[in-house]
């Protein structure tokens, strides 16, 4: 194909591919996921259920797959897309995402981050230090802001927020001796709010800028 | 007459005006869009774009269904098998004309 077409065919593939995520729909379902999670195993802290090993199991399993289920298919968002998104600017098909031999060099990368960002939060919630919330503080500030491959995988900056929960945690911790199971449930429900905030300010601005078309 | 400019004259004209190719090149990149989506992406108004879709649909190059998501009416617009191969051939025929004419830049240059 010539070069000034296909840039044409490959910005329009990319801007419709970023166009499922232009409502912020998507990142309030993902925060709902998450958040109900972390409320799940807060309440299993809080109950006493939690230490009974087959009510562990069976709640992890449960929130993982309804985690998984929420973030992978579409089909609660596109109700809600129905009657706010296509009226405003319209519907595209959404696109599957490619996995491209030219990319393999951004995967890495991607995959690098992801693992830096785990190992800190995983050492975060074993090691009781105070010098900890400084490095969940730099590892948040890099995920959020500095997230090299910002565009193509925006499910890393919920790991960025993951990281906010974290510090959150680990400041309770501070204060007032959690745990680190209820660590694990404060995360999640910080992740979770936190999202929710970022798709509703999302949705807002989404629907003040673009009316319903007559 | 040299193989470039033989190119030239045969490009499909339905494709090569315009609006018409911003269509062409949008629905090419996604396996459908409807009617507001076409219209924001292309910069195009209702009518205008009603026109040229027409043209392209009698063509045989698009196929338009109308369709509910929800309780919303949509109008949904794909390009057809005929219609992927007049582009992709429109695209190559311009890479063919492209390349010539980088290559006589060069020389006129020197």
């Amino acid at each position: 194909m010539s070069t000034q077409v296909t840039d044409s065919v490959l910005q329009a593939e990319r801007r419709a591919r970023s166009y499922w995520n232009i409502d912020g729909l998507p990142i309030i379902a993902q925060a709902v996921a998450v958040l109900l999670a972390g409320l799940w195993f807060l309440y299993m802290n809080y109950s006493g259920a939690w230490g009974r090993h087959q009510s562990e199991l069976a709640s992890l399993v449960c929130i993982v797959a309804v985690v998984l289920d929420m973030i992978r298919k579409p089909g609660a968002i596109a109700w809600l897309k129905a009657k706010i998104t296509y009226p405003r600017t319209g519907y595209v098909a959404r696109l599957e995402q490619k996995v491209q031999p030219e990319g393999r060099g951004v995967n890495f990368a991607a995959l690098g981050f992801v693992c830096l960002l785990i190992g800190f939060w995983a050492v975060a919630l074993s090691v009781e230090t105070p010098w900890i919330c400084v490095a969940a503080g730099i590892v948040t500030g890099l995920a959020l802001w500095w997230n090299p491959v910002r565009e193509k995988f925006a499910y890393l900056d919920i790991l960025g927020i993951a990281c906010v929960g974290m510090l959150a945690a680990v400041l309770l911790n501070a204060t007032h001796s959690v745990f680190h199971l209820q660590r694990f449930a404060f995360t999640l429900t910080a992740l979770g709010t936190l999202g929710l905030i970022k798709g509703i300010v999302t949705l807002l601005r989404y629907v003040q800028r673009n009316p319903v078309q007559s | 007459m040299t193989p470039a400019l033989q190119e030239l004259a045969t490009l499909d004209r339905l494709i090569h005006e315009p609006a018409r190719l911003m269509i062409m090149t949008v629905l090419y990149a996604v396996p459908e869009a409807d009617f507001i989506y076409l219209q924001r992406e292309c910069g195009l108004t209702q009518g205008n774009l009603s026109s040229h879709l027409a043209k392209l649909e009698e063509a045989g190059y698009v196929m338009i269904t109308k369709t509910f998501k929800g309780k919303y009416p949509l109008t949904i617009c794909s390009l057809l098998k005929k219609g992927r191969d007049a582009f992709e051939e429109y695209a190559r025929k311009m890479r063919v004309v492209n390349n010539s004419f980088g290559v006589q830049e060069v020389r006129s240059e020197k």
